[in-house]
């Protein structure tokens, strides 16, 4: 331990060690009349004879030497144009043919004149230097100028009477300087020189230039240069369909029924078993379904949270929700497969006979189940859900059609109203009909958060078609301008965030929630799903549904280009499809439970196939969205395409994202 | 910025700006039309040379209750988790109870800063600071309940996956563990957002500031913020990106609070709608924590015209909402409970409703999904007494909800030896003090359960076998 | 046009050379001035150049030319690198036995339980989406500041008292003496043109 003396010593003496740091940075930063300490030298002061100063060992004491009379310097001599600028005793007006016209010439120039000439005449020629700079600083002293300075700003080169000067005369400048400004002669080759006039010429166009100098190759409309909309066209010619789309209506229905007769004509020919054909109808109708709910959603949500942005695509919703008044049509096969009590391979409950012959435990537990699961309640309540659906469906559009018809915001006033119990109707319905229609397909297996997950398909669906019909509107020259890409920004926002993000939330959530309980009532469901091809089945709607798509349109660029966007939302609407698919066809094996290991049942039904190859499954689903797209192009035409006169039409006009 | 248009009228002293009127937005801020008026007015609660007396009092309130929790809290540690009454088969109850609901109260501040701010909500600006700062308070109340239910509170480090010698590591597979990652996010991740949104503000108390000590504060904090419009462009790309990672996360963090219990095989536990059900249930009780504050601040700080009639009216319209949706996921659970076949299901749920914490399951129900709906009419809407109580009622039903759900799902295990009832107690006195800490603004509570009786209750509910698949 | 206020410096006075010039500031009353104003400035070549305002100014950034931020893509890569040390670390801790030095050597403990995988992806996920957003929102956070060279305690602007509006009501351009452009009685003329409440020069 040394003394503690030592300490107190070592700290002074590095205290005192600071003081001529500190002094020399006072000196250095504090300002003061006298000389600044020069601590590094530099080379700043040298032995040599300054400019402008005395020489005695000359006669005439001019430190700096004139050239001798007559003395050329070597390849100094060339044509009166190259070296004076002078052509038959006239200033230049071109380059001469030594140093010819070239974009490398032109940036040679800049260069130099960025060296040579911007310190007094700054960059842009404006004679605003750092020299100048600093000169005008000196000069704006509020005790007048400092040491008596004195200056003349050099002259801008856009000054009329410098722009009006000929090529020539520029470099006959640069050459010998005038006024104030030496020449440049011994600093600068020649070549460089007539580089620099020909770079000042460039310059003083650049700041004095018409549009009509654009090459106009190069030029930008001017309303891509402002800010200002471009004006929109609200005439019936921009928003009303007309004579467009009748060869389209007809060549969908046509395609439908040659599909769905097509799709037929294989079941009958043995191709294809009745319920397998039933269950594919099933699987392709509520497919369809799901879009105008999802549509109907749209539209209901829009009133209910009195959207503004919206409405410029709200009446191609209004008209996908409305086709709900005949897609019961669907259902009928069903009514009367109930009715004639030869549903059992279809819906298991309806024939318990069957069902506890071929699986009694099962049977044991939808006995449980009757009070829900019989023929008359299921008719009433699908009944009752195609009543509210055909209600709400027509009447957004009918109400919406009223509002184009008034100045009066009172139909909106209604929407508004009328959206709440849509909203809870809505909630309600679809979620039983997933349970009526897709749940009971395995009427043992249950999941409380099913009838979100069929909601989520509903968005997906609804929001794809619905971008889809926004696109195709505008391809066949409709809606021009009234559809921007900031709508299409917010729709494909939507698809992402209701039909990928949310579906992948609630799938996964009731998929990991059933596999980390692992009961047995629940497990089979997804275990029929895991079997053979559905494995690989399962995992593409993974990656189709979710995944990929989730890569593709997380940026905002694909949302706001409607060919990518068109891209995703075809393939977003097949996955739709592809999920419904999932859903409806696998079949949980009655023996699944006899298997003593998970293994063994992986084993055993390792052969399993999806039979998404078929081409019934293919020809109902291109069949039944055909005659859906020739209904809706049909409801397209009769309507005009947009909700005229809506309050919100303004706002949803001069929408932009933030 | 208009200061009077056709949508408002002034009624009672306040100024209704409720009115709609189709293809307009009503005014965010009332009777202002220049800028400096919002700073003014903004500024004026932190900038006011006296505080008043009110925050003294409450604060000592605060302060006192403060010290008690710190006080149950050692008592919990140096005894052990059985003075809130865990044992088998209850072994969560209060602890749970309390973490569930505080996480829950946490989500309005995100939804209101995150979602609404993507769905272009604007009058989400008047409220979203202190539902963002609530949502911090809230996330640290919620934090201290598993941190002291763990027991051996000195060894909770164990939760994070540090390198030891034992080479031990923490089990990923386990829920519990997801919680922790979860939440833990999700106060950061809250954290940097309240910050970032804070930073151009404390610039502009910065630049009122009038003391040295405030200029240093303030100048430190608003991290040389000036304005720029350079650092704007990033700074809302930036803030656009953390709400859009916010959105997933405010939806992940209850979901997966919910998957402790989803994920388990007991019956009122395990059901698959959990997870949006918490996330509903969660917004709902927030927004009506955000009622509950908002209604005193504006009150007492003068912030009538930055808080208007019409934020109280959109947030009551999204707690009515949202009820609505708990009450879609308690009528499915109910539906599919029956639906299921499976008789432990049906026993649970009717137990639930009809067993010895039937009182609480009515509690739930009334104040979670009957009174709410009087928020269907306007005038209950823009009522301030009526939303303020009904908003308490709402917290004291969604505190209720998950005591219900905990509670009575482990009160009735499988055997019928495994029936029981939770009791907490306190020294002598069998009550327990929970604690209500929220906010600087420090608005304190406390409640106390009615004592319990004391007996194990081995009668009552149905005799439940084993599980042959369990 | 108002009172334009010279710059006067008293220091100047006696040292040999005036302090060193920051550039200029010309003040605004309401955002829509400020774009006008912006777009003459771009369109005039400053580089060195910055517009101040209370909040942010809608449209603001295309009419001063600013290009857009490469933060976004930096935050998803970022947030993928979240889910995949999600991954690895679940994976390595819970169904590895591999020793590997991380710092300290350390090795993973594969154990059974509830019956699952060791490699138990669906139950992986809820951290790995949990660290995806941390890791993103961590970096969308710095990296925000980062860019922006903050925190930045000292500024020449501060010591301006007019600029203090700048966080209240007022709204501001700047044109930095640095800027090649820039040459102060010049620039200030072409700030007059823009018609602002004042001008004034904010030394370095």
């Amino acid at each position: 331990m040394p003394p503690r003396i030592l300490f107190f010593a070592v700290a002074l003496l590095s205290l005192f060690a600071m003081v001529p740091f500190a002094v020399i940075a006072w000196v250095r930063s504090a300002p003061s009349p006298g000389r600044p300490i020069h601590i590094i030298q530099d080379m700043d002061f040298q032995p040599r004879f300054n400019t402008q100063t005395l020489n005695p060992l000359f006669q005439d004491e001019r430190a700096m030497r004139p050239q001798l009379a007559g003395v050329v310097a070597l390849g100094e001599v060339g044509t009166p144009h190259f070296t004076d600028g002078v052509v038959d005793g006239n200033w230049a007006q071109a380059l001469p043919s030594e140093a010819p016209m070239s974009m490398d010439l032109l940036e040679r120039g800049q260069l130099r004149f960025n060296i040579y000439c911007s310190a007094c005449h700054g960059y842009s020629g404006y004679g605003d230097g750092i020299v100048n700079q600093r000169a005008m600083d000196a000069m704006s002293n509020a005790d007048g100028p400092i040491y008596g300075t004195a200056w003349v700003q050099a002259k801008s080169v856009h000054d009329p009477t410098v722009r009006d000067q000929s090529l020539g005369q520029i470099y006959n400048t640069i050459t010998h300087g005038i006024r104030n400004m030496a020449g440049y002669a011994a600093q600068i080759p020649t070549e460089d020189r007539w580089a620099i006039a020909a770079y000042v010429k460039a310059l003083q166009k650049s700041q004095d230039a018409r549009l009509q100098d654009v090459p106009t190759a190069r030029t930008c409309e001017p309303e891509q240069m402002s800010h200002a909309s471009p004006t929109i066209d609200l005439t019936d010619r921009n928003i009303e369909l007309g004579s467009k789309g009748a060869t389209a209506r007809i060549a969908c229905l046509f395609i439908g029924v040659i599909c769905l007769a097509a799709a037929f004509l294989l079941v009958f020919i043995g191709q294809m078993e009745w319920t397998a054909f039933w269950k594919a109808w099933l699987q392709n109708w509520f497919f369809i379904l799901e879009i105008s709910l999802g549509a109907l959603f749209f539209v209901f949500v829009q009133h209910l949270t009195k959207a503004g942005w919206s409405t410029a695509i709200r009446r191609p919703a209004e008209v996908l929700a409305s086709n709900l008044n005949w897609l019961w049509i669907g259902f009928l096969p069903f009514l009367i497969l109930l009715l004639m009590g030869k549903a059992g391979h279809i819906f298991p409950w309806s024939d318990m006979e069957m069902l506890a012959a071929e699986a009694p435990a099962e049977a044991h537990l939808v006995e449980g189940k009757r009070a829900y699961l019989n023929t008359p309640f299921f008719l009433i309540r699908a009944l009752i859900y195609f009543v509210v659906w055909a209600f709400f469906g027509t009447w957004f559009l009918r109400a919406s059609l009223k509002q184009g018809r008034t100045d009066d915001s009172a139909p909106t006033r209604l929407m508004q109203k009328m959206a709440c119990p849509a909203a809870i109707l809505f909630g309600l319905t679809i979620t039983f009909a997933t349970f009526d229609w897709v749940m009971s397909l395995s009427p043992a297996w249950f999941s409380t958060m099913f009838g979100v997950y069929a909601f989520t398909g509903a968005a997906t669906c609804g929001f794809s078609v619905l971008i889809i019909t926004c696109i195709l509107l505008q391809r066949n020259g409709v809606m021009v301008n009234v559809i921007t890409r900031e709508h299409y920004q917010d729709m494909g926002k939507l698809m992402f965030g209701f039909g990928m993000v949310f579906w992948a939330y609630i799938g996964f959530s009731q998929y990991m929630l059933i596999w980390y309980a692992n009961i047995p009532e629940e497990t089979g469901w997804f275990l029929a799903r895991q079997l053979g091809d559905w494995g690989w089945f399962s995992a593409w709607l993974l990656f189709g549904h979710f995944c990929i798509p989730f890569v593709f349109l997380i940026s905002k660029h694909p949302k706001r280009d409607w060919k990518t966007l068109l891209f995703a939302a075809c393939w977003l609407l097949f996955f739709g499809w592809y999920d419904m698919y999932w859903l409806v066809i696998p079949v949980i094996p009655h023996d699944l439970g006899t298997f003593e290991t998970y293994d063994a049942a992986v084993q055993a039904y390792a052969s399993e196939t999806t039979g998404i190859g078929h081409p019934v499954n293919w020809l109902l689903m291109v069949g039944m969205l055909a005659i859906f797209a020739s209904f809706t192009i049909a409801r397209l035409r009769a309507h005009p395409l947009l909700c005229r006169k809506d309050p919100w039409l303004k706002t949803s006009l001069d929408f932009e994202n933030f | 910025m208009t200061t009077m248009n056709v949508n408002t009228k002034v009624r009672s002293g306040e100024t209704d700006n409720t009115q709609d009127v189709p293809g307009s937005r009503a005014p965010l801020v009332l009777n202002m039309n220049k800028f400096n008026q919002v700073t003014q007015q903004v500024c004026q609660v932190a900038e006011a040379r006296r505080t008043p007396m009110a925050w003294y009092i409450t604060f000592a309130i605060g302060l006192g209750l403060l010290s008690l929790l710190g006080f149950c809290i050692v008592y919990l540690i140096v005894t052990g988790v059985g003075v809130w009454g865990l044992n088998n088969p209850v072994m969560w109850a209060y602890d749970i109870t309390n973490f569930v609901f505080w996480v829950g109260i946490g989500h309005a501040g995100t939804l209101i800063s995150a979602i609404l701010f993507l769905f272009r909500q604007k009058w989400r600006t008047g409220i979203n600071r202190f539902a963002e700062a609530m949502t911090i308070f809230a996330v640290m109340c919620a934090g201290i309940f598993p941190g002291i239910h763990v027991g051996r509170v000195w060894v909770v480090y164990w939760l994070f996956p540090l390198p030891n010698q034992m080479e031990m590591w923490p089990q990923f597979r386990s829920p519990l563990l997801w919680d922790v990652f979860a939440v833990g996010t999700y106060f950061t991740v809250s954290l940097l957002f309240w910050f970032t949104g804070l930073v151009p503000d404390l610039a502009t108390m910065r630049d009122r500031a009038k003391g040295k000590i405030q200029q240093i504060a303030y100048g430190a904090f608003s991290l040389g913020w000036r304005g720029s419009n350079r650092h704007w462009h990033r700074y809302e790309r930036a803030y656009l990106l953390l709400a859009a990672l916010s959105t997933p996360l405010v939806l992940s963090v209850h979901s997966v609070v919910s998957f402790d219990f989803a994920t388990s095989q007991l019956p009122g536990w395990h059901t698959t709608i959990f997870p949006p059900y918490f996330v509903a249930g969660a917004i709902f009780s927030g927004f009506a924590m955000v009622v509950t504050l908002a209604i005193p601040a504006r009150e007492m700080f003068g912030l009538k015209n930055l808080i208007t009639l019409r934020h109280l009216d959109n947030m009551n319209k999204v707690i009515l909402l949202t009820g609505c949706m708990v009450g879609y996921a308690y009528s499915m659970e109910f539906f599919i409970a029956w639906y299921s076949g499976a008789i432990y299901e049906k026993f649970a749920f009717i137990n639930r409703a009809f067993g010895q914490y039937w009182w609480a399951y009515f509690l739930m129900v009334s104040c979670n999904v009957i009174t709410p709906q009087l928020f269907w009419f306007k005038a209950i809407r823009t009522s301030i007494p009526i939303m303020f109580a009904l908003s308490l009622l709402v917290n004291v039903g969604m505190w209720f909800e998950r005591f219900v759900i905990i509670v009575t799902s482990l009160a009735n295990d499988f055997l019928p030896f495994l029936m029981g009832r939770v009791h907490a107690h306190l020294g002598r006195h069998r009550n327990l003090l929970r604690e209500f800490r929220s906010l600087p603004g420090d608005v304190h509570a406390v409640l106390s359960l009615p004592p319990d009786d004391r007996h194990r209750r081995s009668e009552g509910g149905h005799a439940r076998g084993g599980s042959a698949f369990r | 046009m108002s009172a334009t206020t010279k710059p006067s410096s008293a220091k100047a006075s006696q040292a040999d050379s005036p302090p060193r010039s920051y550039g200029l500031i010309a003040e605004f009353e309401t955002p829509a001035q400020i774009m006008k104003a912006a777009e003459r400035v771009r369109d005039s070549g400053y580089k060195w150049w910055d517009c101040c305002t209370p909040f942010p100014v809608h449209g603001l950034d295309k009419a001063m030319g600013i290009r857009q931020t490469i933060l976004p893509i930096i935050v998803f890569f970022m947030g993928m690198a979240g889910t995949c040390a999600a991954f690895v670390l679940q994976s390595f801790t819970n169904a590895s036995d591999w020793t590997v030095w991380a710092g300290v050597w350390v090795t993973g403990y594969p154990f059974l339980i509830s019956g699952k995988p060791f490699m138990s992806l669906p139950a992986f996920i809820p951290v790995m989406f949990e660290l995806t957003i941390l890791f993103a929102a961590l970096s969308t956070f710095g990296l925000m500041f980062a860019f922006n060279g903050l925190p930045q305690l000292y500024h020449p602007l501060f010591r301006n008292k007019r600029f203090r509006r700048a966080t209240d009501d007022r709204f501001f351009i700047v044109i930095e003496a640095r800027d090649p452009h820039y040459f102060k009685a010049r620039t200030w003329e072409f700030l007059e043109s823009l018609d602002p409440i004042a001008i004034e020069e904010v030394e370095d």
